[in-house]
Order: C-alpha cells, then sequence, then structure tokens
C-alpha cells in the first residue's frame, strides 16, 4: 500500500462522518425522549449538542477542501470525498430537526396528553434507518443500503396517516389545536429525518458502486 | 573513520595533481629543449631553400612540401574513406558476425605496428600496383594507417548524435538517408575533426612507413608529380641525426628541423581546433 | 470497450502482439481510438503504453529485435502489411516526444525540414511555417526572430516547436508521448491548452504518466498493465468509476 498519509486522512475523515452521524442519531434519540417525556432538561442538551455537530460539520468540510486541493483524489476514494461533503450536509440538517423537536419540548403544554403511538413508531423508523444508513456507510454495504431507504415508504405512510388523526383530533377537540399543531410538526420533522437518510443510503450507493441511485 | 575518508580523499588528489603536473613538465621540457637548440637555425632561408652541401647547409623547403603533400594526399584517402565506413557500420549494420569481424579487423588495423603498413605499401602499392617509390604510394600507406583512428573517431562522433535527432526526422517521414546527411552527420562533424586532428599529427610524425614508400634520402627539388619521390620533415630529421655526412656539424639543422615539424603539428591543429569550435557553437550543445 | 464514436473511428487495432526478442511486450491488444478527440494512454513504467503508441506510427521498425503480430488500421487502411512505405505513414501519423528535441538549427529551419524534404515548393515555405507556428501557439513569441537558434528557446517553447514541426507536414494523427514530462506547470498547461486546439482538427494518442493530465484533456483514456489493456473507456467514467480494480488501484495512487 502506497500513499499513507492519503489513505490516513481519508479513514480520518470517514471516521468523522461516523462519529457525527452517532451524535447526530443521538440527537434524534435524545430529542423524541424528551418530548416523549415532557423532559424539558433532556431537550436543553439537543439543543446545546446541536454545536457540537456543528463542529463535525466545520470539521468534514475543512478535511473534505483539503483532500481535493492537496491529494487530488480519484474515482473511488473521489465518490467518498464528495459523498462525505454531501452526508455532513444531510447529518447536520438531521440534528438541527433533533434541535426543532426538542424546542416543541420546551413549547409543548405539560397537561397534555403524549405523543401518541404513531408518532413513536415514526420515530422509532426514523431513528432506525439513520443507524443503519451509517452502518451501511462504515461497511459500504450497497445492499443494507438500499434496504434502508426502502423503509421510507413505511415512514410516509405513518406520516399520512398520522397527520390525517392529527387533523380529526384537532376538529373534534379545539382544546387540543394547540398541542396536536405542535405534534404535527413533530411528524413532518420525522418524514424529513427519513428523507436525509435515504439522502445517506443513495450516497452509500455511490460510494460503492458508482451508481447514481434515486432511492427516495 | 571520517578523518580516514579525509585522508584518502586528500592523498588521492595530491596523486593526480602530481601525475598532471608532471605531465606538463615533460611536454614543457621538450617545447623548451627543442626551441632552445633549434631557434637559431630558423631563418627565411632554412624553410625556403633547398638542402645544400650533402644537408650541411641550406633549406628544408622540400621536405616541409613533402609533409604537406602527404598530409593533403592521405587525409584526401582516409577521410571520406573513413567517415563513410563509419557511418555504414554505425547507422547501416545490423550487429551480427559480419559486423563483428569487420570491427575486430579495425581494431586489429589500429594495434598494428607502422613499419608492417610500410612493407604492405611497398608490396601493394609501391611494387604490385607499380605506382613505384612516389608520393602516391607514400599517402596511400598513411591512409591505411590513419584509417582506423578515423573510423573509430567518426563512429564516436556518430555515436554521441542524440537518438532524439534520429527520431525526430524519422518521425517526421524523412527517410534514414536523409536524416542521416541532413541532422546527424552536421551534428557529428565536431567529432569527426577531432579525429581527424589526432591522424593528422600521426601523419606528419611517421617515418618507417614512408622510408619503405618514396621517401627520398636527399632530393634537392620539388616533386613534379605524385608519382614521383619526395623528402619529408620526420625521415630527414632521421637521415641528418643517424647517416649524414656530418652528424655533429648539422646539429643545429636537426633541431631546426624538429622545430618546424612540430610547429607544423600545431598549426594544423590549431585549424582543426577552431573548425571544430565553430561548429560546436554552431550546434549550441 | 467503446467503439461507436461521435466523430468516427480513426484507428483500429486488433489482436496486437509484440515481442521484443524473446519478451512478450504486448498482448493481444485490441482497441479503437476514436476521431478528432484526445485518447489518453496511461499505466506505470514498463506496462506497454509507449511501447503500443510507437505501434501507431512503426517506430518500433527501429529496435531490430522488435517483432509484431496483429492489425493496426489507420483510417480503414492496415499499416503492418507489406506494400505500406513506413515512411509515408510516419508523415500520416506524426509523434512528439518525451524530451523536447527541436534540430540544432534556426526555429524557422526546424519547422520547414519536414516539407523542405517533402518536396514543398520553395515559395509556400513561408507561408507553411508561419501556419504551423500559429497553429503550435508559438508565432507570436518567435515572429520576429525566425532565424534564431531553436536551443535558444526555453523547454516549453521547444516543445511547441517540436509539435509546429509536426503539424507542418499535415499529419492526420499525432502520437505524444508524455510531452510535459520536462516541462514545469505552466509550460505544462500551455502545451495542453494547445492539444484541446488541436483535437478540433487531429485525433490525439497522448501518453502520460501525470494522470491529472490525462483526466484534464483526453476525452477517452486506456489503462495498461503489463502488456495488457486492462480497461478503456470515457475518461470521466474510468476517473469517477472505474471498473477494474487494476485501474481503480492505479489511479487513486495504490498501485504496488
Amino acid at each position: 500500500m502506497t500513499r499513507t498519509q492519503y489513505q490516513h486522512n481519508l479513514d480520518t475523515l470517514k471516521r468523522y462522518v461516523i462519529e457525527m452521524g452517532d451524535k447526530s442519531y443521538q440527537s434524534v434519540a435524545d430529542s423524541m425522549t424528551s418530548l416523549n417525556s415532557l423532559d424539558v432538561g433532556l431537550a436543553e442538551k439537543v439543543i446545546k449538542g446541536d454545536q457540537i455537530i456543528d463542529e463535525y460539520d466545520l470539521m468534514i468540510e475543512k478535511c473534505v477542501s483539503q483532500l481535493i486541493a492537496r491529494q487530488s483524489p480519484t474515482a473511488g476514494d473521489m465518490r467518498l470525498v464528495t459523498s462525505c461533503l454531501k452526508m455532513a450536509l444531510d447529518l447536520e440538517r438531521m440534528s438541527d430537526l433533533a434541535v426543532d423537536i426538542a424546542k416543541i419540548t420546551r413549547c409543548i403544554e405539560k397537561k397534555h396528553t403524549k405523543p401518541f403511538p404513531n408518532v413513536l413508531k415514526m420515530a422509532e423508523l426514523g431513528k432506525d434507518m439513520l443507524h443503519q444508513s451509517i452502518v451501511a456507510f462504515d461497511t459500504l454495504d450497497e445492499e443494507l443500503a438500499r434496504r434502508t431507504a426502502a423503509k421510507d415508504d413505511e415512514v410516509d405512510k405513518i406520516f399520512y396517516e398520522s397527520q390525517k388523526e392529527l387533523i380529526e383530533m384537532m376538529s373534534e377537540d379545539r382544546s387540543m389545536i394547540n398541542n396536536a399543531s405542535y405534534l404535527l410538526f413533530v411528524i413532518r420533522y420525522l418524514e424529513r429525518i427519513g428523507d436525509h437518510a435515504c439522502n445517506i443510503c443513495e450516497s452509500v450507493v455511490y460510494v460503492a458502486s458508482g451508481e447514481r441511485a434515486d432511492l427516495n | 573513520m571520517f578523518s580516514n575518508a579525509k585522508l584518502n580523499e586528500k592523498i588521492a588528489f595530491a596523486l593526480l595533481k602530481v601525475a598532471t603536473g608532471l605531465v606538463v613538465a615533460f611536454v614543457l621540457v621538450i617545447l623548451y629543449y627543442i626551441i632552445y637548440n633549434g631557434y637559431s637555425a630558423i631563418n627565411l632561408e632554412f624553410i625556403t631553400d633547398m638542402p645544400r652541401n650533402r644537408m650541411t647547409e641550406g633549406g628544408i623547403y622540400p621536405a616541409i612540401m613533402g609533409t604537406t603533400y602527404l598530409i593533403i594526399g592521405s587525409m584526401a584517402v582516409a577521410l571520406p574513406l573513413g567517415i563513410l565506413s563509419a557511418i555504414y557500420l554505425t547507422e547501416y549494420a545490423q550487429p551480427g558476425r559480419t559486423t563483428w569481424a569487420i570491427e575486430m579487423a579495425i581494431n586489429n588495423l589500429a594495434g598494428t605496428p607502422s613499419v608492417v603498413f610500410g612493407l604492405f605499401g611497398l608490396a601493394m602499392f609501391v611494387k604490385y600496383l607499380g605506382f613505384g617509390p612516389s608520393i602516391i604510394s607514400a599517402s596511400l600507406t598513411l591512409a591505411l594507417l590513419i584509417l582506423p583512428v578515423i573510423i573509430r573517431a567518426s563512429q564516436e562522433a556518430l555515436l554521441t548524435v542524440p537518438k532524439e535527432y534520429r527520431e525526430a526526422s524519422l518521425a517526421l517521414g524523412v527517410t534514414k538517408w536523409e536524416t542521416i546527411r541532413r541532422v546527424v552527420l552536421p551534428a557529428a562533424i565536431p567529432g569527426m575533426v577531432t579525429g581527424a586532428i589526432l591522424s593528422i599529427g600521426r601523419v606528419a610524425g611517421e617515418t618507417a612507413p614512408i622510408l619503405l614508400t618514396g621517401a627520398a634520402y636527399f632530393l634537392p627539388r620539388l616533386p613534379d608529380s605524385v608519382y614521383s619521390q619526395f623528402m619529408a620533415l620526420p625521415y630527414h630529421l632521421y637521415v641528418l641525426a643517424t647517416s649524414g655526412t656530418n652528424i655533429a656539424q648539422t646539429r643545429p639543422i636537426q633541431y631546426g628541423t624538429a622545430l618546424i615539424l612540430l610547429t607544423i603539428v600545431l598549426c594544423v591543429n590549431l585549424v582543426a581546433v577552431s573548425v571544430r569550435s565553430h561548429y560546436r557553437s554552431k550546434m549550441r550543445r | 470497450m467503446p467503439d461507436n464514436f461521435a466523430n468516427g473511428t480513426e484507428i483500429e487495432v486488433t489482436n496486437l502482439n509484440l515481442w521484443y526478442g524473446e519478451n512478450h511486450a504486448l498482448h493481444d491488444i485490441s482497441i479503437n481510438i476514436p476521431k478528432n478527440s484526445v485518447t489518453a494512454f496511461i499505466g506505470p513504467s514498463g506496462c506497454g503504453k509507449s511501447t503500443f503508441l510507437r505501434c501507431l506510427n512503426r517506430m518500433n521498425d527501429l529496435i531490430t529485435s522488435c517483432r509484431t503480430e496483429g492489425n493496426v488500421g489507420i483510417n480503414g487502411q492496415a499499416i503492418y502489411t507489406k506494400d505500406v512505405d513506413v515512411v509515408d505513414l510516419r508523415k500520416r501519423v506524426g509523434m512528439v516526444f518525451q524530451k523536447p528535441n527541436p534540430f540544432p538549427m534556426s526555429i524557422y529551419d526546424n519547422v520547414a525540414y519536414g516539407p523542405r524534404i517533402h518536396g514543398a515548393k520553395k515559395n509556400a515555405i513561408d507561408g507553411i511555417v508561419e501556419d504551423a507556428l500559429k497553429a503550435g501557439a508559438l508565432w507570436g513569441e518567435v515572429s520576429d526572430r525566425l532565424n534564431s537558434p531553436a536551443l535558444d528557446l526555453s523547454g516549453g517553447q521547444q516543445q511547441r516547436l517540436c509539435i509546429a514541426r509536426t503539424l507542418a507536414v499535415k499529419p492526420e494523427v499525432i502520437l505524444f508521448d508524455e510531452p510535459c514530462s520536462a516541462l514545469d506547470p505552466i509550460s505544462t498547461s500551455k502545451i495542453e491548452d494547445l492539444i484541446l486546439e488541436l483535437k478540433k482538427n487531429y485525433t490525439i494518442v497522448i501518453v502520460t504518466h501525470n494522470m491529472q493530465q490525462a483526466a484534464r484533456i483526453s476525452d477517452y483514456t486506456a489503462f495498461f498493465l503489463l502488456g495488457d489493456l486492462i480497461e478503456f473507456g470515457k475518461t470521466e467514467q474510468i476517473f469517477e468509476s472505474p471498473k477494474e480494480k487494476a485501474t481503480e488501484d492505479y489511479i487513486t495512487g495504490r498501485f504496488g
């Protein structure tokens, strides 16, 4: 093996993305926990934690710039480098969405019922997709990436169901309007998290095979 | 270890310096000796007049001219022949037994004693071809003698022409012969001239071959054709120094003759060197 | 392997084998090279790319131990048959070498060298020289000193002079054998720009050790390894998603 420094830089870049993936996953998970248990403390932690993820985003961007400027990556390396930049963007967005959910925890009225099962199910699915997409990236497992992206259909299905349920809820009970509209945002965010996970899966397929797949 | 290496370096360097110094010293001593002893004999009469009084007086004009003729004659034969064979051997001949045999023959020719060339010239040109003892016999014999030197030098010169020139020309759809004529030869001329310089010194200085093929012991006039006998500086010197009528009395004439011989070789070399540097500067490489 | 080109095919090679004595240097090479495009040959030293390039104008004929089998056609005309005039072939397929190698003559004489020998009319030569120097992107720099020695030019100018010298013979194909490996980056970019300009009128084949150069200027790239043609395809595909692992290892610098 030649180009040791280059390989080292590529390994570092990949590690940053995986670490950032773990942090984003943690954010999403914590934000949902805080919402479920109406734990404002945890929500504050998620909001503060976004800063670390932004730092990761910056580190990855610097790393990519340096690699392009100094090592001229080609072929598989080039696909990895450009995809890392894209994935960092997706992860950063997911983390922002987690912050948005955490902010809703802060606003939501304590007396109100907790999020109903469909929302939790969506959250589980979104978390799972995020986790699997990062695993697929780590192992460059094209198959896993495709399977993971396929789960987005279910997320979308639950999203529309939940939307309907929430609207019905609001029209039946006007006192629910405030919280239900918050929950409408939450399911919207979760749906978006699923989309970003799909983007990551597409990046994984591109890195692994060179194919520009549309998995969404 | 380190200081040892430094010491060795110093010793080696000193040895090299001493060796070079010795060579220069020898040359200077010889030059000084000849000039010191010979310059008194030099005057206009010495170089423009015939020898008189059994070569104890007068000049060495016929010998100067004889040597000049030999240089011109042998060069006229050996240069074209040598350069053309060098071109054939370097550019065209396929490596193989025949080429190897030719190369070996040339090497052996270069190592053959000059007196053997003299004997060959005597048998071949003087007797068999019936040229008699003459300028032409001696010139041809000397041409053969210097042929290997000229071929070698020309081959070396051709080989030092960068392969890139040949490739560039051939890649333009130019034939091999045109490539040699227009690119390779002009670039090789400086090296070939060097070969010629070396051989001129030999032609001017060789005694044994001309002794057997046409140099006269004493001939107080210029030759009237290429079939005439002639006088030549080295043989004249030899005669004066070994079998003249009064060796001691002609001492200054001997040194004078040596000085003239040296001067001629030096002048020819100077001309050749300036020709070479002219072509070199034209080449810029 | 691509063989359906927008501008048509210029060079067709089928099952070309080459030996240097006992050494089998090229194995069964088959490739079609497109017209009016730049095709780059890449691969590690000794992979046969330069040897293959020299098959295209039969420069390998100069090496006595070299023997070839197989077919090479240029513009539909076989070049390894007995009745082919090699000298004529090399007029059609010009070559620019690794080291700039202008002749030790004036700039003008260098460019005029080929046309003169090929019998161009005396009064036409001035025009040919000017056109060739313009096409070689050198005219502006030398028009006022055409009679000064070519070896006084800088390395990059010398190389452009060599290109102009080749253009003066009016070839169809120009082979470049690592034309920039002896040049600084600025001169290299000038040559690269020139090559991109030349492909409008000529078919260009370039051997290069500089993979970024192949990526920058070529339309198609062929990767050679140990005398085999491993992969040939559009440059964008070769540098983004090569099909062969060996190609990927080489262009990402992980070879060996």
